[in-house]
């Protein structure tokens, strides 16, 4: 009896096959339960701690050591650079593995490969792909390799640092993927030079973005060119210089009627929603960097400080290392999926980088054929170039999209698809990302730069994204370069949009490497960026930019003051809180108030206010709220475009207001009265102090918070809601996405000492308590001291554990 | 008491499967389906879906914790805020997981042979 089989089994079976397939993926947002709850090879075991004394085999020629400090910080001794490059690609893939595969995705327009076609923050997966391909992050990222291939050198870094991440990629298995394969339920696909190079296009991206030529073209024609020059100018009274007093540029473009092409039946008018409420500025450019050479110091050692500014992300975008090996030895931190160091020091130097700001994306309005076959150029049809593009959806159909593109570039938004910018419809885009280029060579030759020739020899080709390279070595020199690849412009050429049937427009030859901005051992004894505009050694081609020069003059004025300084000092500046705005506004509008007759209780308050936006400080607030009512009501006209995005520089309020204080713009439209500077200060104080002074003042943290998110925007992985003190504004630029990504200051000399930290961990995996564990000191302006080895003993007493490999 | 001999086997055999990593994350269920074959045969135990619910429910979430505290007791405060559960609730689910696999193993083991008495095995199935 017991031999004959029943049927009945079947049912019991077939539910659990079910379940069991049900549980095996991601469905609706949830991961695939079964296998990411499954305590012994999911999403539990990623906690297991993974970094301990090992001897692995990673396939180098000599054994590599790599040792660990007690931050998790690798210090990898090899033989030569081959070594040296595998064992960087292997260390970090162990820590960062998920990120760097990720964002190569996101680089290359692949998230649908991951996502499907789910809506991804308002947009779908394969549209957001389209997007990144139609602006050619692909195919640039293909070009640049085979530029980068072609130097040897170049090559070898990238060749052993693949083989490194992908001899950890082999190594893995379900239990040990990282965290989030687990939770999005994908496998790290092999590694490949092409994904390095993606990644730097990606950061070449997020530090090109700038452009405004669509809103400054409607602007210049609704105001004019008097007015637009007035409230949009390429110069004033403030920029910052690094030698000369404020207001003594030599430049003055200004002065030149230009780009008179703009009009009306160049552009017609636009069809956006109205709307009164602006955002402040995007704060994408709050780094600041300078060097002081050894007569200001009171060590009689240069020092050089850095603290570029950049999304805040978990896991943080830089991984602190050290590289000793093949003739070089250099600390700092790198970028995740690629060799090297992108900002650190060696025995001889120390560099660091803010973003250059200058407009490189530019856009043609074309005059097309219906079918995109032809386009007209210089009283010529030329025919379009198609590009068919292929975007695989992962558990959909493959999307497939016809790219044209011009002399110019790409038609980024054409009629087919046009969600980058519907306005932008049928313009092609030209940008210096698309330029094909070694940037990692560049890197790589800073890393083992001796002295200011091979930084300059370092930098000679490098091309995006526009950097103000500083730099400081320990024979003393110092210097800055605003470096990258800038074209010759006419006056207003990039600043609006441009006409792609004139060859006229269309610039092509660049500025010369010894045309750039730069600077070179300065009488002043100091150097500095912070995204401000760079100062140009000739008056042979224009520069327009996201130009800031707000920070700019605060560390100049820190640092033109005859004390000596100490690394202390440096670092107390890294984390000033005051708003440099405040600072230069609010002398002239309490001066404005007490001619008023306002002497009242917060006057005085705001009197001996410090312009500091600590975590407690009550006044900041109400400034902010005031400030922000004195542009509403001043720039009452253009608020009422319907294509307004940004108000003016604050530094043109200001020059306004200390120059020309009964300029039109301060008459309000819906009054009869006619108003001057004074009475809107005035207006603009008692309309926020009679909201203040209904409630108690909050104090500065109880409204200004960071966020540090997941890659994926993912609550549950983010450090979201941290009070933060600071303010973009301020050297201490911390905006709720926003911050300080790294901070470091080096004294160089015989032997470098030098201090740093980040706002993250070294850790990639989301349950390591590495994963934020800087994030705390960061925010506490706490600095690490680091250890910078020049021998594999001298590490020892320093090490937490170590990996031989080999 | 056959029935806490039983629990005992499929928690040993589970973790000792579960063990070998590059298997499947369900490959448990195909030893206990057997566990289920043999207790069918030997007929000792009325209730094989409700010994097999147990023993997954009890190795699922006792390996979660143990791992979890042993390894520094991140995981569980990161875990359920991304399966939209709270803390409570996203055990539970953990051990509902391991139970109903792996009741619905041992019971479809169990069922495979037809038995003298089917009475016994009815009144299970309803139950």
């Amino acid at each position: 009896m017991l031999k004959k089989i029943d049927a009945g089994f079947l049912f019991p079976l077939i539910v659990l096959v079910v379940l069991v397939f049900a549980c095996s993926r991601a469905m609706f947002g949830i991961p695939a339960l079964g296998k990411f709850l499954n305590p012994f090879i999911g999403s539990v075991q990623n906690e297991r701690n993974t970094h301990k004394n090992a001897s692995i085999k990673v396939g180098v020629e000599k054994e590599v050591k790599v040792s660990f400090d007690s931050r998790n910080v690798p210090h990898i001794f090899a033989s030569s650079a081959k070594d040296l490059y595998a064992a960087q690609g292997y260390t970090v893939a162990a820590d960062r593995l998920w990120q760097m595969d990720f964002i190569s995705y996101v680089a290359a327009g692949r998230l649908s490969e991951i996502f499907g076609a789910i809506p991804l923050g308002g947009i779908t997966a394969p549209e957001a792909d389209r997007i990144q391909r139609r602006i050619g992050m692909l195919l640039s990222a293909k070009k640049s390799l085979e530029v980068m291939e072609k130097d040897p050198m170049t090559k070898e870094a990238l060749d052993n640092y693949t083989a490194g991440v992908n001899k950890y990629i082999s190594s893995l298995s379900y239990k040990t993927l990282p965290f989030e394969y687990k939770l999005l339920d994908y496998k790290p696909e092999p590694w490949t030079n092409l994904k390095s190079a993606l990644i730097l296009k990606y950061m070449a991206k997020s530090l090109s973005e700038f452009e405004e030529d669509q809103y400054m073209t409607k602007m210049k024609l609704a105001l004019g060119n008097k007015d637009f020059k007035q409230l949009f100018p390429d110069y004033h009274y403030y920029t910052a210089t690094q030698q000369a007093k404020p207001g003594m540029t030599t430049l003055k473009p200004d002065s030149m009627p230009y780009c008179d092409y703009i009009n009306y039946s160049f552009l017609n008018a636009g069809t956006s929603v109205w709307s009164k409420n602006f955002k402040p500025a995007e704060p994408s450019r709050n780094s600041n960097c300078w060097a002081v050479s050894a007569k200001k110091t009171k060590s009689g050692k240069p020092i050089l400080c850095n603290d570029p500014h950049l999304s805040l992300s978990l896991p943080s975008i830089w991984y602190e290392l050290q590289l000793s090996g093949g003739g070089e030895n250099v600390y700092g931190v790198s970028i995740p999926g690629t060799p090297g160091v992108i900002i650190g020091f060696n025995n001889n130097i120390a560099w660091g980088v803010t973003n250059g700001s200058t407009d490189v994306k530019d856009w043609f309005k074309l005059k097309i054929k219906a079918d995109y076959s032809a386009y007209e150029f210089d009283g010529n049809w030329v025919n379009t170039a198609k590009y068919l593009d292929t975007i695989k959806v992962r558990n959909g159909n493959t999307v497939y999209d016809t790219i044209y593109s011009t002399i110019h570039g790409p038609i980024v938004n054409d009629r087919s698809f046009s969600l980058q910018n519907p306005e932008l419809t049928n313009y092609a885009m030209k940008w210096a990302v698309h330029e094909p280029s070694n940037e990692f060579g560049a890197f790589l030759r800073l890393n083992r730069a001796k002295n200011y020739k091979d930084f300059e020899d370092a930098l000679r080709d490098y091309k995006s994204p526009i950097q103000n390279f500083t730099f400081a070595s320990g024979n003393g020199d110092i210097a800055m370069r605003h470096q990258g690849l800038i074209y010759k412009k006419f006056p207003g050429e990039g600043k609006f949009l441009l006409d792609g049937t004139r060859k006229d427009h269309l610039y092509d030859s660049a500025v010369s490497f010894e045309q750039l901005p730069a600077v070179v051992n300065p009488e002043s004894g100091f150097v500095y960026s912070a995204n401000n505009r760079p100062e140009q050694k000739s008056n042979a081609y224009f520069l327009n930019g996201n130009y800031a020069e707000t920070r700019a003059n605060g560390i100049k004025n820190k640092l033109s003051q005859p004390q000596l300084f100490t690394v202390e000092d440096m670092q107390q500046l890294q984390m000033d809180n005051t708003n440099q705005v405040a600072k230069a506004f609010l002398p002239v509008l309490l001066k404005n108030l007490s001619e008023s007759g306002i002497k009242d209780k917060r006057f005085q308050a705001l009197s001996n206010w410090d312009c500091q936006y600590r975590l407690t400080d009550t006044l900041a607030q109400f400034f902010e709220n005031w400030i922000w009512d004195l542009k509403t009501i001043t720039y009452d006209e253009i608020l009422r475009y319907p294509f307004f995005v940004r108000p003016p520089d604050d530094y043109v309020l200001l020059q306004l207001i200390t120059f020309d204080s009964a300029n039109h713009f301060f008459d309000r439209v819906n009054t009869s009265e006619r108003e001057t500077a004074k009475d809107l200060i005035l207006n603009s104080y008692q309309n926020i102090s009679s909201s203040a002074d209904a409630g108690k003042a909050p104090e500065w943290g109880a409204n200004h918070q960071a966020n540090i998110m997941h890659l994926t925007n993912v609550n549950g992985l983010s450090r979201m809601g941290i009070p933060a003190p600071g303010y973009r504004e301020a050297l201490n630029a911390i905006s709720p996405n926003w911050g300080p990504s790294w901070r470091m200051v080096v004294e160089l000399g015989d032997k470098p000492n030098a201090w740093g930290i980040y706002a993250g961990g070294q850790s990639g995996n989301p349950v390591s308590k590495n994963y934020d564990a800087f994030v705390n000191d960061w925010l506490v302006g706490k600095y690490y001291k680091l250890n910078y080895f020049t021998t594999v003993a001298e590490s020892e007493k320093e090490t937490k554990y170590s990996w031989i490999l080999n | 008491m056959k029935t806490t001999i039983y629990i005992l086997i499929i928690i040993v055999v589970c973790a000792l499967v579960q063990s070998v990593t590059v298997l499947p994350w369900w490959s448990f269920t195909v030893p206990v389906f057997f566990i289920g074959v043999l207790m069918g045969k030997k007929q000792v135990n009325k209730m094989p879906f409700f010994t097999g619910f147990l023993a997954g429910f009890i190795i699922w979430v006792a390996a979660t914790f143990f791992f979890h505290i042993r390894y520094g007791g991140r995981t569980l405060e990161v875990i359920p805020s991304l399966i939209n559960f709270k803390k409570p609730v996203a055990v539970i689910i953990i051990g509902l997981i391991g139970g109903l696999i792996t009741g619905l193993s041992l019971l479809s083991g169990y069922m495979l042979f037809k038995k003298e008495d089917k009475d016994g095995l009815k009144i299970q199935l309803k139950s």
